[in-house]
């Protein structure tokens, strides 16, 4: 009986470490306008670009873990960002995306931690 | 009297001959003039065994070419005069001459010989007796006329300009090796600076990989086969039905054809491998070469994925060469699976030759716009550092390096490009009608190390159209080093295009 609890709580903190991204990079969640797809690839798809503005800077970053669903030019979202787990290879008619992130948590209206 | 007397006098009769004596020559009727091409001049070793490799880190000479077995072109770096050359103990013979430009700038190097016809009733001794030079008779052929060798130090223009002014003869000329080449009807030809840059668009004359003197060598072979490892090749007007079935690593139905959004691929083919002389769109470099088509941009590409991509290029697909525009983001990308499988294409690759490959050195230089901390890294991308690899940057139109282009010690070469984003300047198919980015079915702003690095390969592919027996390493070894040119056995054409390409060294530029 001893072990089985063990061996529960074990697994239940495996799974909540898991879940809480301990990969990301910025607790706090960004916004941002889906621009374009760029000829970037990896093994999770074709990147979008995402223009960001934080702290009064406007920059860009690259991801290819956007949602399918919002894959729409000009759609404004919020999401949090983490380290992207492939690389990324782009032909090399373009100057590479400055950043990748795998984005996490997207959404239209409002950051979600969940 | 020591070899480096009699060189030092040659040099002397040689300056004191060619300055002082008008430069022409008699044809057609009238003087064609010549300015002398200080830059370049030719030897004629008394000893046919003369090792011109022996000149190769001679100080002030920049290239050296056996042309035939009793002369070679010798080449000095730019701002040095024969004079200022340290070749003693390095030439042994007394018989030099500069090198000759017609007034438009054409090549005319002479070859030592004037050729002669005489008029009927005349005997060629008496033209030899008259000339108060010392000719010998090379040649003769079935229509009576005359190659003859022009001994010791006499100007050659000088004593055929005498032979011709004494009226005894038809014609008498010096023998020249000139650059000769093919006339392109190719409409979008002209805009094909890269290819012969003619100054058009504001470009800098003879800033290109001078594909007419290659094309004067080889339009290629319809047997060599080129992969173009990007995001899908199809079948254009331009490139004739010779775009082979690929291969699509994440579609067993792919086949290498490009999907939705796909023209980057289109692009680098047009210039590898577009029809010449069809009254038609572009000219490519290896005209009649093959397309292998593969796709490595649907979106989901793992590592995996890339590695099929090259092993199918060299092992199912039998590439001679493997053309890859594309390389990762990162600086610190190293991913040995691909690396493995560039080396099995460069060892295994064409029954054991290997194949060329070739890859973009990349676009992230650090420029004012992309700094360090913003992801733009100094050197060369991955795979394009991997060893091996023929490397290529972009230089612009008139010779100089791209801000954008990734460099570092992996440079192999730079071939001239347009801008980034399609903001360049390159000519190129496009895809055909609706599929294609722009109207039309050509493009006119290719551009980045992605342009460059097809020409490389077309060069490539040429080279092994010619001599289809050069190994991987002799193919690359040529690439980077002219003075390898002969192994091709082949006369003054391939050095030119060779050299030109040479030329755009990156070390060369980075050096100022």
């Amino acid at each position: 009986m001893k072990n089985l609890i063990t061996f529960l709580l074990t697994t239940i903190c495996g799974f909540c470490f898991y879940g809480c991204d301990s990969d990301a990079l910025d607790q706090e969640c960004i916004k941002g306008v889906v621009l374009y797809e760029i000829p970037c690839n990896n093994a999770n798809g074709l990147a979008y670009l995402i223009k960001v503005e934080r702290g009064g800077i406007t920059d860009s970053i690259a991801t290819t873990t956007l949602p399918s669903i919002y894959k729409v030019e000009g759609q404004e979202i919020f999401f949090f960002i983490r380290e992207p787990k492939h690389e990324l290879f782009c032909n090399t008619s373009i100057i590479p995306p400055k950043k990748e992130y795998d984005i996490y948590n997207v959404s239209n209206n409002a950051c979600s931690n969940e | 009297m020591n070899k480096s007397f009699f060189f030092f006098a040659s040099l002397i009769l040689i300056s004191v001959n060619s300055f002082s004596q008008p430069n022409y020559y008699w044809s057609g009727g009238k003087k064609i003039e010549l300015t002398i091409d200080s830059s370049r001049f030719i030897m004629f070793p008394k000893d046919i065994n003369f090792n011109n490799d022996d000149l190769r880190n001679t100080q002030g000479v920049k290239n050296h070419q056996r042309l035939r077995s009793n002369y070679i072109l010798i080449e000095l770096i730019e701002n040095n005069t024969l004079s200022s050359v340290e070749v003693t103990g390095k030439i042994s013979s007394r018989n030099l001459t500069y090198s000759f430009k017609t007034i438009d700038g054409a090549r005319m190097i002479p070859t030592g010989e004037i050729l002669v016809s005489p008029k009927k009733g005349i005997a060629i001794e008496t033209i030899i007796a008259m000339s108060n030079a010392s000719l010998s008779i090379q040649d003769k052929n079935k229509y009576g006329e005359y190659k003859l060798r022009v001994e010791g130090n006499f100007n050659i223009l000088s004593v055929s300009n005498l032979i011709y002014e004494s009226g005894l003869v038809q014609f008498a000329h010096p023998n020249f090796i000139a650059d000769i080449i093919k006339f392109q009807n190719d409409l979008l030809y002209p805009d094909q600076y890269y290819l012969n840059n003619t100054g058009q668009f504001g470009g800098t004359i003879g800033v290109d990989i001078n594909a007419p003197q290659a094309w004067a060598l080889s339009n290629g072979l319809n047997n060599i086969r080129v992969a173009v490892i990007d995001d899908g090749v199809e079948n254009h007007e331009d490139i004739n039905g010779r775009v082979l079935a690929g291969f699509t690593p994440t579609n067993p139905n792919g086949f290498g054809a490009p999907i939705a959004g796909g023209n980057h691929g289109q692009q680098c083919a047009g210039i590898i491998a577009a029809t010449s002389n069809n009254v038609l769109g572009i000219a490519g470099i290896a005209q009649c070469s093959q397309i292998i088509p593969i796709n490595i941009f649907t979106g989901g590409e793992d590592i995996p994925d890339l590695v099929e991509a090259i092993d199918f290029a060299w092992d199912d697909a039998q590439a001679d060469v493997i053309s890859n525009s594309w390389g990762f983001t990162g600086q610190n990308v190293q991913i040995d699976a691909i690396a493995q499988a560039i080396t099995r294409a460069r060892t295994q690759g064409r029954g054991n030759l290997g194949s060329i490959v070739v890859f973009a050195s990349g676009n992230s230089h650090p420029t004012s716009t992309c700094s360090t901390n913003q992801g733009c890294f100094n050197g060369v991308t991955f795979p394009a550092n991997v060893d091996g690899v023929v490397t290529v940057g972009a230089i612009n139109r008139n010779g100089n390096i791209w801000n954008y282009s990734s460099r570092g010690a992996q440079m192999d070469l730079v071939a001239p490009s347009g801008n980034v984003n399609n903001n360049g300047d390159v000519r190129t198919t496009d895809r055909m009608g609706n599929n294609g980015l722009v109207a039309g079915n050509y493009i006119n702003t290719f551009g980045g190390t992605s342009a460059a690095c097809p020409q490389v390969s077309g060069v490539a592919a040429l080279m092994l159209s010619i001599n289809p027996a050069l190994t991987e390493a002799q193919v690359v070894n040529i690439l980077r080093e002219p003075l390898i040119t002969l192994i091709l056995k082949k006369s003054y054409a391939d050095f030119l295009t060779f050299y030109h390409l040479q030329k755009f060294h990156p070390e060369n530029i980075f050096n100022g």
